[in-house]
């Protein structure tokens, strides 16, 4: 039985792949149905179909490949217009992406669109090292909270939340957060992150500061332009100050960077965004992601 | 292809414990959410997407906005906590606590209504938002506010200084409030909304 178990398995899953409704075949992936835990060392690679949710238990350690796609089945059981598809992380995750062999987390729809799946969920978890990595059409790309966690180059696109942290004090660099509806989201709650040298453009609001942000968090060497409401955006209950300065605004006019900017100044109330002094000239960074 | 240290024959088995052992996603982090009630009429349907917008955009929280076609379904799910928060008009509110409210102002009405919803219904009267409610024969239902249960500012402490921006920082007077409906028309109702909070730097 468990020989007939083995060659079965990979013929059902893909045939499962196949005749999901909406989504386009994917020969030969795995599929890993709702429920699928994670409790020791396992090495994702090639094509991976989630469908619900995989969960990387406190002794699992989850490891990506480079080149790896992992696609997320739409559906959502719970009716609340999100896809339930996740994978959450409460043990370790390391994505091990090449700038030539990206890995890539997307929807399997046919007609992909953003919160068609859930999130990277990475919280309360020994750690997190994400290199070169995709994230489409999710609810958030990347969530991390309570979690030390190191993202470099990755990319952030056409999701509801690019990238989104709280109590974490991650590192965000080279990296690229374009077209979500926020490109960063986040609530420091005590704990300072370190966002450098990445491209926050395209979205409808850049950086999003949520609430309890005391100015622990560095930005510095970022591309803040092009983004379609506001640069940055701070929350109704965010009364502190954030230091951003040091970064590229789209623009060396004073009054053109203010008014891409909801803080203070616009509710007396709030925080204001500390900008000066700011870069004169777009910095050069990740022409190497320019093409994708 | 995923490999197990080498052991893939033994995923079937894993799999089937893992399909009992299904992990919850009730408790996924996709942020905290309201439901806001409103009636199935133009007005309404424009300030619940003013209000909705404006929570949304300034807290980050998600507004499910829930549509209904009686005053009384909507009441049955405010009082079973399925409601957050929703519009209601003085008039038929006292009407609704057998208060013919003597020869009360309007003003001393609208007072006498919140005592008493939030002393004998856990539901918290913000200030008037501008306007006031019309029935169908164009007669007025009194001032209209934002009403919220108890549990919910809780949760929300911040609703009140927000939500009182619409009656205080903008009047959303009757006049104003047509002249959004009318341009709903044509635009989508949620456009109209966005773009009149945007205008008005409350967004």
């Amino acid at each position: 039985m468990p020989g007939t178990m083995r060659l079965l398995f990979p013929l059902l899953s893909m045939a499962l792949a196949v005749v999901e409704c909406g989504v386009p075949p994917v020969f030969g992936a795995v599929l890993l149905p709702a429920g699928k835990i994670i409790e020791d060392t396992v090495r994702w690679s090639g094509d991976v179909v989630v469908d619900g949710v995989v969960l990387v238990r406190d002794s699992g350690r989850l490891e990506i490949d480079p080149g790896t796609t992992i696609r997320f089945i739409r559906r959502d059981d719970d009716g609340d217009g999100i896809g339930d598809g996740e994978i959450r992380v409460e043990g370790v995750i390391r994505v091990n992406g090449t700038v030539k062999r990206p890995v890539i987390f997307t929807s399997a729809s046919r007609n992909p669109a953003p919160a068609d799946w859930k999130y990277l969920m990475i919280s309360h978890a020994h750690s997190a090292e994400v290199s070169n990595a995709i994230f489409e059409y999710a609810f958030s790309g990347v969530q991390i909270h309570y979690t030390r966690g190191t993202f470099r180059g990755i990319v952030s696109r056409h999701n509801i939340d690019g990238f989104r942290f709280s109590t974490a004090p991650v590192v965000l660099e080279n990296s690229y957060l374009v077209s979500n509806d926020n490109g960063i989201r986040f609530e420091e709650r005590g704990a300072g992150a370190k966002i450098v040298g990445n491209v926050i453009s395209g979205n409808r609001v850049g950086v999003f500061a949520v609430i309890k942000c005391r100015g622990l968090t560095e930005f510095r060497n970022n591309v803040l332009e092009g983004n379609s409401g506001y640069n940055v955006k701070l929350g109704e209950m965010q009364t502190g100050d954030i230091p951003m300065s040091g970064n590229w605004w789209g623009s060396v006019n004073r009054s053109d960077i203010v008014s891409s900017i909801f803080d203070g100044r616009v509710e007396p109330a709030m925080g204001k965004v500390v900008f000066e002094p700011y870069l004169r000239k777009k910095p050069s960074v990740l022409e190497r992601w320019s093409e994708r | 292809m995923m490999q197990k240290n080498g052991v893939l024959g033994a995923l079937p088995a894993i799999l089937l414990v893992a399909a009992l052992a299904a992990p919850s996603a009730v408790n996924a982090c996709v942020g905290r959410k309201l439901v806001l009630g409103a009636l199935e009429d133009a007005r309404q349907g424009m300030v619940s997407r003013i209000i909705s917008i404006l929570i949304h955009e300034r807290t980050g929280t998600t507004v499910e906005v829930k549509f209904y076609a009686a005053k009384e379904e909507l009441m049955e799910d405010v009082l079973k906590d399925k409601v957050d928060l929703y519009v209601d008009y003085v008039e038929p509110a006292l009407k609704r606590l057998n208060d013919d409210a003597g020869s009360l102002t309007g003003s001393e009405r609208f007072r006498q209504v919140k005592r008493r919803y939030d002393e004998e219904m856990n539901l918290v009267w913000l200030k008037p938002l501008g306007f006031e409610g019309r029935t169908d024969k164009g007669e007025s239902m009194g001032l209209a506010a934002v009403v919220v249960r108890k549990g919910t500012l809780k949760k929300f402490p911040a609703l009140p200084r927000l939500l009182e921006k619409i009656g205080t920082r903008v009047i959303l007077d009757d006049h104003l409030l047509d002249s959004l409906v009318a341009k709903g028309q044509s635009v989508k109702p949620a456009r109209v909304a966005r773009e009149f909070l945007k205008e008005k730097k409350l967004i």
